[in-house]
């Protein structure tokens, strides 16, 4: 290679490897920044000595701490996008050094290849920052290894080996591929005796470790922290990218000389590779945007952030038929008084998943669940999702700030301060664990704080057991000891509504009235309009509210509409398109 | 150039006595004693208990504490957050040197400069040492899921804690009610529940694992008793259901439906009913051995019927006659009628010398770790007079166990939060009368600040013993030995 030659090499390099960088972050912070908010909220990383210390209690929990800590940094999408085509981008100029170290060439296909399969598993939301971690620190010690140590020093690795497997656990296999592959490859002196001694070294402290120390299954001591969840699911790619960089010796020894010697004009095909790797993957990584999940997560962000009309008018400009979606929108509508004006207007599910989810303890549901229970009032059960969550899975920091509020609410201080401790050890979380902080011991802040204050007068009035795998007959419990709760009574229509239950709903409306409504909301109107006409009976009498006219003059004008079309029910559903916001339209076509 | 040098000697000097972290000279006087946490003032300690750290409470820049015995040899400890963390080696020497006296704390304050001495308090060290480990179960004080679980092993006489046994060996089960005969972990015993579920005992030095359900039972075996003798162990045999309060005193009310006594022989490998109850018209549970071995106490309680309330479900205190040679029983015979005062019993503990009976008594039902009203009471076998003992608080006093010596009590309450259980340790006398307790020591004096997981059954145990991962995963591997059924 001449001058020139190495000049272009170096240039093109430096040039690949930004143009990498640039790209990957602009991806990850424009079209796929939902990853970063879902995997922040899924952890929460604590700046204490304690924290750390039960990181080690397993082989590899070193590796998932660090691991959480750079989750922390997610907390701005821009940092996150950042750090993880960082750590791409340095991946792939570690396996370049690698080539270089083994076959003094500099290699493009093989390290762009690798990053690209990176990336693009990196694309989904479940895919956590301690897999790319993981692997950039295998292939760094094994540069560093190659490239330092040789003859009687490459014992150290050997000798040091079970303590890499107790900091990264099973990544470091990995570890132990590529040394075996390299040395096997090598003309070092003794190959064969190290090879045998870090095998020999590895198995005894597994031995030592899975029968005196660590009170962890076998398979996870040997798989942990690598889990098919943690990766997305994406275990052919997952495993394709370990096949490739494992390999790395023999592919680097065995390369396709044919292939580097091809040239289009000036440059030989191997210079421009990354290009068109890069190329390649970022068509697939368009094709990879998760619109469903990115719209869900910005409606569960508005969510956190209390901005309960924004997510509404989110929702209503890109209507979803996620379930979550729509049972955050439904917290919304009760929180704001509209859920029986727009119920509709919305997808709902006619079982009721849309407005309460039922107890689970598999999945994510518990994480959630909780949300209805807290804006009922039922502190009690609103803390318990939480509760179980964090038992089950370690602390978010939604679910502590729920923990907090929910004590708070009810006056435990003493256990809302531990839950305070807890969160101002974050990274990002302490200035809120001050506001509450504020709050602790001091009633009269809980009353004048607007959403702890609500949630107080709105508590349950008498004590019954929680029905958890039947969530709307607790409304029922609860508005019969206080028929004023405002989101009970949301609720208990809105249910109602759902069930197609016209004579349910025309019995209750006096709870309208106890519940401090002023007017009767839309669907419900449109459900008594409805029971009325179609009964031949006269309105209900309900001091205080009023029929609206134009409610009777819409519902004729819809009835109408049906009968001219009732023989097809595709063509009366078309022909009522404009009524699809009604309670009418639910009735006869959801 | 002499008098710079003197004039910056004269500065490093007052930078130093400012920086003083000890009062020299005059000090001001505060007219009430210190706050600390934990409160460890006022008690009778142990001869061989580890330092008791403490944290002052108290606005400040700097803290002094001074530990004198009663020839004025001293420990002193000096933080500017005032942490109190007692140099373990001194503390032993001075417990050791003062059998039976009085250890007397002088706690200083330093504000704006000047420093202040509190009122001093003491604390008694008895001469009759506590057992030398605590064994209790750390978990989540959660309601139907697990995590980590683990029976620990604590040694009293330092900070050092290690793990017994913890689920996630076996892959998250659950490991539950364990139980050591006479604070002798030779005999040692805890439930499993899930994959690897089971009873394990330790028998001749190894773990085994047992199916104590046979099909003549209605329910599995629940909360176990040895016999003195160490050939049995009494269980009791519980179906029950638990639910969720939407009000926030009380979180969950676990009821009995149905509950039987067992006996299981562990020589003979055979489980069988202990015949007290043939018409099942009572729900019996919460057995305790006299240590004699000759009297089986238990809890008891009319059976519900289907419709019921929970709060109507009253416990008494009974205990019946048991011949050993033959494993007989005789006549029940009520020993307190809690009913009549509107309450329920649970949790019988006999002193080893058998003159004290300790007991929870609370509200209703028979699961009082939830009921903030539950404290401990004591009755005497001989004439059944029961007393309330002076350990109680606000919250859920619970989970008692006796020293060897019969002179420490442990016990769980959740006087701290209200929500998680921490062991506290009392000094009984020879008349019964339980002094002010104290919390299990901890080298951070803040660890129970943050600490979230439950103290759940703590237990005094003479030496230490634990399972290595490799053992207990053999004992779970293996097919669970099933006893025999008798009716005799």
């Amino acid at each position: 290679m001449n001058a020139t030659d190495m000049k272009i090499n170096r240039n093109l390099q430096i040039l690949s490897w930004f143009t990498f960088l640039a790209l990957s972050t602009i991806y990850f912070y424009w079209f796929a920044g939902y990853i970063f908010f879902y995997q922040e909220k899924s952890s929460l990383f604590l700046l204490s000595f304690s924290y750390f210390a039960e990181h080690l209690s397993q082989p590899g929990g070193f590796l998932v701490w660090l691991a959480e800590l750079q989750t922390a940094f997610y907390f701005y999408p821009l940092a996150g996008a950042f750090i993880v085509s960082i750590e791409i981008c340095i991946c792939i100029f570690i396996i370049t050094k690698i080539g270089k170290v083994l076959t003094r060439n500099t290699f493009f296909l093989i390290p762009f290849l690798t990053g690209a399969i990176l990336f693009y598993l990196q694309a989904n939301y479940q895919y956590k920052a301690l897999n790319n971690l993981g692997i950039l620190m295998q292939l760094l010690v094994f540069y560093l290894v190659i490239r330092f140590l040789a003859g009687k020093w490459m014992w150290v690795p050997v000798s040091l080996f079970p303590v890499w497997y107790f900091l990264t656990g099973s990544f470091s296999t990995l570890f132990l591929i590529l040394v075996a592959f390299y040395l096997i490859l090598s003309a070092e002196k003794g190959k064969w005796s190290k090879l045998i001694v870090l095998y020999v070294v590895g198995a005894i402290f597994f031995y030592v470790a899975q029968e005196f120390l660590f009170f962890q299954t076998i398979e996870s001591l040997l798989v942990y922290p690598f889990s098919e969840q943690n990766i997305g699911n994406q275990k052919p790619l997952f495993i394709t990218v370990i096949a490739i960089i494992s390999m790395l010796p023999l592919i680097f020894r065995f390369h396709l000389k044919l292939f580097f010697k091809i040239e289009i004009r000036r440059f030989q095909i191997r210079q421009i590779t990354p290009f068109l790797v890069m190329a390649v993957f970022a068509y697939l990584a368009v094709s990879r945007i998760d619109k469903k999940n990115s719209h869900y997560f910005h409606v569960e962000k508005l969510f956190y952030e209390k901005k309960f009309d924004e997510l509404i008018n989110y929702n209503r400009q890109f209507p979803s038929i996620n379930i979550l979606t729509n049972y955050l929108n439904n917290i919304a509508l009760a929180e704001t008084g509209k859920l029986n004006d727009m119920l509709f207007q919305f997808q709902q599910s006619p079982d009721g998943g849309t407005l309460f989810l039922k107890w689970e303890l598999a999945g994510e549901v518990l994480k959630r669940g909780g949300y209805f229970y807290w804006s009922l009032g039922m502190i009690n059960e609103a803390q318990r999702w939480p509760y179980e969550f964090m038992v089950m899975r370690g602390n978010t920091p939604e679910g502590l700030k729920m923990l907090i509020k929910t004590d708070l609410a009810s006056g435990n201080y003493n256990v809302a301060q531990k839950y305070i401790s807890i969160l101002k050890q974050s990274v990002f979380y302490r200035r809120e664990a001050r506001k509450f902080e504020k709050l602790l011991f001091d009633d009269t802040a809980i009353e004048k704080d607007a959403e702890l204050g609500a949630k107080r007068r709105l508590k349950t009035k008498h004590d019954f057991f929680v029905l958890a795998e039947n969530p709307a007959a607790n409304l029922d419990l609860i508005i019969a000891a206080d028929s004023a709760n405002r989101i009970a009574a949301e609720y208990k229509f809105a249910w109602l509504l759902l069930q197609k239950d016209f004579e349910g709903v025309t019995k209750l409306l006096p709870l309208l009235k106890s519940a401090g409504f002023e007017r009767i909301p839309k669907n419900i109107e449109e459900a008594v309009v409805a029971y009325s006409l179609l009964n031949l009976k006269k309105y209900p009498e309900f001091e205080g509210f009023e029929i609206n006219p134009q409610t009777v003059i819409r519902f004729n004008e819809y009835y109408g509409i049906f009968q001219q079309n009732r023989g097809n029910k595709q063509q009366a559903q078309a022909a009522l398109r404009d009524y699809s916001d009604t309670y009418w339209y639910h009735v006869v076509f959801r | 150039m002499r008098i710079r040098k003197i004039t910056l000697l004269i500065i490093l000097a007052s930078f130093i006595a400012a920086c003083s972290t000890k009062p020299n000279g005059n000090t001001a006087w505060i007219n009430n004693r210190p706050v600390i946490g934990p409160d460890y003032s006022g008690l009778t300690i142990p001869i061989n208990i580890a330092p008791l750290n403490f944290t002052i409470e108290e606005n400040g820049d700097a803290f002094f504490v001074r530990i004198l015995d009663e020839k004025g040899v001293s420990i002193e400890v000096s933080d500017k957050r005032g942490i109190i963390k007692i140099p373990e080696k001194k503390w032993k020497n001075l417990l050791r040197d003062n059998k039976s006296k009085k250890l007397f704390y002088q706690v200083y304050v330093k504000r704006g400069g000047e420093w202040s001495q509190f009122e001093p308090f003491s604390n008694t060290i008895s001469d009759s040492p506590v057992a030398p480990y605590l064994y209790y179960r750390l978990l989540f004080p959660g309601y139907e899921s697990w995590g980590e679980i683990s029976i620990m092993q604590r040694s009293l006489e330092s900070f050092e804690e290690k793990v017994v046994v913890q689920n996630n060996v076996v892959g998250q089960n659950c490991v539950n009610c364990h139980a050591v005969n006479l604070q002798n972990p030779d005999n040692f015993m805890f439930h499993m529940r899930g994959s690897r579920g089971g009873t394990y005992f330790v028998a001749d030095g190894d773990l085994k694992k047992f199916n104590l359900k046979t099909k003549e039972m209605e329910n599995s075996a629940t909360y176990p008793r040895w016999h003195p003798s160490g050939k049995y162990v009494a269980f009791s045999s519980n179906k029950v259901v638990q639910q969720f309060h939407s009000l926030e005193s009380k979180k969950i009310e676990v009821t009995d439906l149905a509950s039987a006594l067992v006996l299981y022989d562990l020589a003979k490998n055979e489980i069988m009913e202990i015949q007290v109850n043939q018409k099942r018209q009572f729900m019996d549970t919460y057995p305790e051995w006299s240590p004699a071995g000759d009297w089986l106490y238990f809890c008891r309680a009319a059976q519900i019927e289907k419709e019921y309330d929970y709060r109507d479900i009253k416990y008494n205190l009974y205990r019946v006659n048991f011949n050993p040679s033959n494993r007989t029983f005789g006549e029940v015979e009520m020993v307190f009628d809690a009913a009549a005062l509107g309450k329920s019993v649970s949790f019988p503990r006999v002193s080893p010398n058998g003159k004290l009976l300790v007991f929870t008594l609370h509200d209703y039902g028979c699961f009082p770790v939830w009921h903030k009203e539950a404290d401990l009471y004591s009755i005497k076998p001989d004439d059944f007079s029961v007393a309330k003992l002076e350990v109680n608080s606000d919250f859920s006093e619970s989970y008692h166990s006796w020293s060897a010596n019969g002179r420490w009590l442990v016990f769980s309450s959740k006087r701290g939060d209200g929500l998680s259980a921490r062991p506290y340790i009392s000094y009984v006398d020879e008349n019964g009368v339980a002094l002010k307790p104290f919390v299990l020591p901890q080298e951070n004096p803040k660890f129970y600040n943050r600490f979230l997981k439950t103290f759940n059954i703590p237990e005094f145990a003479e030496s230490e013993f634990s399972f290595t991962p490799g053992e207990i995963r053999k004992a779970a591997r293996q097919e669970a030995i099933q006893p025999k059924w008798s009716d005799k």
